[in-house]
């Protein structure tokens, strides 16, 4: 039903396009799908990072961690996906800030694209920083720059941009005195925390989006909820984005390893389709 | 080694690093020094591998000889002055770890946030294709990251060259990812030279040299025996085993026996939640060598961990449904039944994967309350350790007490004309469990959640320790046939615990002994055949027998 229209592995992230006409018609920067694989898989919640209502496509960076994304991770091209519900959660706020200053590391280089799009739409002046271990792993970057006055990068050895991540971008341009209306970010929730306590002493409005464990994705289990400023909040319909000064990150990372034990058990008896067993059935 | 040991050699001395060290002809240096406590960096030699001198990080300078020699590959002589550590050395060896690391995702290695990073991914992040230490299942035991200590290494100076191999997960029970690879050859020499298989070798050649089978086929349609050794033996998270890579560090590490067949290797079980999570041989493998069989180093967390097991004690209540009870309620009940009957009415279904106290629990209860009415199942076959037994005693068996019932086939239970009531004792349901003779399923223990001990081939007892918590109330089967026998109240039953069954097992060999053992190339576990249990077990038999119309462990 939702099929898969094109694949590519940037280095374990998995950019997929899928045809969702209904999402593609409706959804707003910021927003997310839940997908699921199969009908066993996890419901996993993705930004999506671009759609063309042209064709009804939209597109994701997947990030394999597990047996659910890795069942994902090894889809092909004509394969349907069981559920891709969405468009869900609250839409980015665009207006006109000023200067906007986006950084996205992991999954987060597709993630803040639509958010950097509309931002230049609204006419701000947008700054994309993107991180990334080796130069080799940005992707979706020709896009990003189409959006961007400026884009800017960050890697851990240092072969593009400046040695290290976009915390260390943000901080040096804030000691240089570049003034900065306000922040999005996506990314790990490490990355998040780290550049949230970067724009902190600045004051500088500053918006994450959060990456707790999700099921329904519509406000009724319960099982995305967050602390933001002392409030309980549910990462699906009261974000994705929160205000990154006021997020409780150690129960928010608390929380998310709620499940390693069954996410380490659950690949002793994960069997996936594999050439061998292709083979045996003479399919190969 | 063995030269060293003929009387006329006698004992020859050298110098490391000022220290007058003796040692025996045919060492390396390496040798000499690790012998000495004294460490030397390696990285493609390992004390149970012959070696080749391919990474160079064992570098030492010998007085009088040019330049600096491998240790690990240059023999001892006398009178031999050797530095293993200087100023010059290790910026050498600094060198020769970053152009290693020019070839290895090595971001992390070197990044100023490493550490509160590792803390937040910790374990790794289940990734397919790893590209940092955040990511790596091998993090904990990595020695790429130890030598990064060891050498003070806070920087690399070449770029990094990502060699952007396919992920390899066509196999089963195996990952591999080339991209980690540093071509050390560990590998492929234990394969070659301690196991005599060569399933792989360095194939290609200059950037694109890899690891591989020939004509790069899958491992299990090649001569893989799926031993992991490789794994084991691999310095960095190249080589995995897809079932028990992600937990991190164990909570414990017991080594124990395992039971699967006759052999009865050596394992160390790693358990982490309580659960067994992974079994491997003995880090250093020179103490054990002998390759391990795809049975008992990879299927065993999948067979153990499965949620089908038996957790409860279930009894037929009068009205004929099945419930749930506790062990005094299940025993009371099991009692009640069998006091109704006569000795020569009972019989015992043993089974051979049991430990040596459950076996002679059994078989005491059979002698007891039996009439030593016991036999075993091996390959259809009916089998009774008292040689004056035969399948004739059948026909008037009304109650049997089973300890395997998958393997009672049909054919085998119509032999019993008069049978009225099984009792079973299991770890998972069969099809026997669901016949309404059965009277109580008694749930028990498999072999790495008790302890205990096991004879095997060799004839030596082995030490069976228990490694993880069972499901549920499962208790060990000695301890469920102890409570049945006591409960008979016969005065004759005389075994109470633990060691009281050792103590007679000590007095009574031979009842151990009479017990037929599992041959190596079964692929059972007490009645159950392991690929219903383990997908990936059934791929690598199902593709054998495929290929070559057998298989082998």
């Amino acid at each position: 039903m939702y099929e898969l229209i094109e694949k590519a592995e940037i280095f374990n992230v998995h950019k997929m396009v899928i045809k969702a006409p209904e999402i593609a018609h409706s959804i707003q920067a910021g927003q997310f799908v839940i997908i699921m694989g199969n009908e066993y898989s996890e419901r996993i919640p993705i930004t999506v990072s671009d759609w063309n209502t042209d064709t009804g496509a939209i597109t994701l960076y997947v990030l394999e961690l597990g047996i659910s994304t890795l069942e994902l991770a090894r889809m092909k091209v004509g394969d349907s996906l069981y559920v891709v519900t969405g468009p869900l959660g609250i839409p980015s706020e665009i207006k006109k800030y000023g200067t906007v200053a986006l950084g996205g590391g992991c999954y987060g280089i597709g993630g803040i694209y639509p958010i950097a799009k509309a931002c230049k739409e609204a006419g701000n002046k947008v700054i994309s920083i993107i991180e990334a271990r080796y130069s080799f792993m940005f992707y979706h970057e020709k896009e990003l720059h189409a959006v961007s006055d400026q884009v800017l990068y960050a890697t851990s050895d240092g072969s593009k941009g400046k040695k290290g991540k976009v915390e260390d971008v943000i901080r040096e341009m804030l000691e240089k005195g570049v003034k900065i209306d306000q922040a999005f970010f996506i990314g790990c929730t490490q990355m998040l925390e780290r550049c949230s306590e970067a724009t902190r002493p600045y004051a500088i409005p500053t918006k994450v989006a959060l990456n707790s464990i999700m099921l329904d994705g519509t406000g009724m289990c319960g099982a995305c909820r967050v602390s933001v400023g002392g409030e309980t909040k549910f990462a699906c319909v009261d974000g994705p984005e929160f205000d990154g000064h006021k997020v409780d990150w150690k129960e928010l990372n608390r929380r998310r390893s709620a499940y390693t034990e069954q996410e380490s058990v659950i690949y002793q008896s994960y069997s996936h389709e594999c050439m061998a067993e292709k083979k045996l059935r003479g399919e190969l | 080694m063995e030269l060293a040991e003929k009387k006329d050699v006698v004992a020859k001395t050298m110098i490391i690093n000022g220290k007058t060290v003796s040692f025996s002809y045919g060492e390396t240096i390496l040798d000499v020094a690790r012998r000495s406590g004294i460490y030397i960096p390696t990285l493609c030699a390992r004390a149970d591998l012959p070696s080749t001198g391919s990474c160079r990080l064992c570098i030492v300078k010998v007085e009088g000889v040019r330049g600096y020699v491998t240790s690990c590959t240059t023999p001892a002589t006398p009178n031999m002055i050797v530095t293993t550590n200087s100023d010059e050395i290790e910026k050498l060896r600094r060198g020769i770890l970053e152009l290693i690391l020019s070839e290895h995702p090595s971001a992390c290695l070197v990044c100023p946030i490493r550490e509160t990073c590792e803390q937040f991914n910790a374990p790794s992040s289940k990734t397919g294709r790893v590209t940092g230490c955040n990511m790596c299942p091998n993090r904990n035991i990595c020695e790429l990251r130890q030598l990064v200590e060891y050498l003070g290494l806070k920087e690399i100076r070449y770029p990094f060259f990502y060699k952007d191999f396919p992920i390899e997960r066509d196999d089963p029970f195996m990952d591999r990812d080339y991209n980690l690879c540093i071509l050390c050859g560990r590998c492929i020499r234990i394969c070659e030279e301690n196991l005599g298989i060569s399933a792989i070798s360095f194939i290609r050649r200059g950037h694109d040299t890899k690891v591989g089978t020939s004509f790069e086929k899958l491992h299990v349609d090649g001569n893989c025996v799926f031993c992991m050794h490789c794994v084991d033996v691999c310095p960095t998270g190249a080589l995995s085993v897809r079932g028990s890579k992600w937990y991190g560090y164990p909570d414990s590490e017991t080594p124990t026996t395992c039971i699967l067949c006759e052999q009865g290797c050596e394992l160390v079980i790693d358990t982490k939640w309580n659960k067994v999570m992974g079994a491997h041989p003995v880090r250093d493998m020179s103490i054990g060598k002998r390759e391990y069989c795809v049975k008992g180093r990879c299927c065993l967390p999948t067979l153990f961990n499965n949620p089908d097991r038996l957790k409860y004690p279930a009894i037929r209540r009068d009205d004929g449904k099945i419930i749930y009870t506790d062990w005094d309620n299940a025993i009371k009940h099991v009692s009640d039944i069998l006091s109704n009957y006569s000795p020569t009415e009972i019989a015992v279904l043993s089974s051979r994967h049991l430990t040596d106290e459950s076996i002679y629990a059994l078989n005491e209860f059979a002698r007891i309350y039996a009439e030593s009415n016991i036999f075993y199942l091996a390959d259809d076959e009916i089998i009774f350790p008292n040689i004056e037994k035969s399948d004739e005693i059948f026909k008037d068996i009304k109650i049997l007490y089973v300890a395997e019932a998958n393997s009672l086939t049909n054919d085998t239970v119509e032999k019993f004309g008069a049978l009225e009531n099984i009792i079973i004792q299991d770890i998972y349901p069969s099809p026997l469990s669901t016949s309404n003779k059965v009277c109580a399923v008694l749930p028990a223990m498999v072999f790495t959640e008790m302890n205990g001990t096991k004879s095997c081939a060799d004839n030596r007892r082995k030490p069976v320790t228990k490694a993880a918590e069972p499901p549920g109330n499962a208790i060990p089967d000695w301890q469920i046939t102890v409570k049945i026998g006591n409960a008979l109240n016969s005065p004759d039953f005389k075994i109470k615990d633990f060691r009281s069954i050792q103590n007679h097992i000590q007095m009574h060999p031979w009842t151990i002994t009479a017990v037929p053992m599992v041959p190596k190339d079964a692929s059972t576990y007490r009645g159950f055949h392991i690929a219903d249990f383990v997908p990936d077990f059934k791929v690598f038999i199902e593709r054998r027998l495929q290929l070559k119309g057998e298989v082998h462990f």
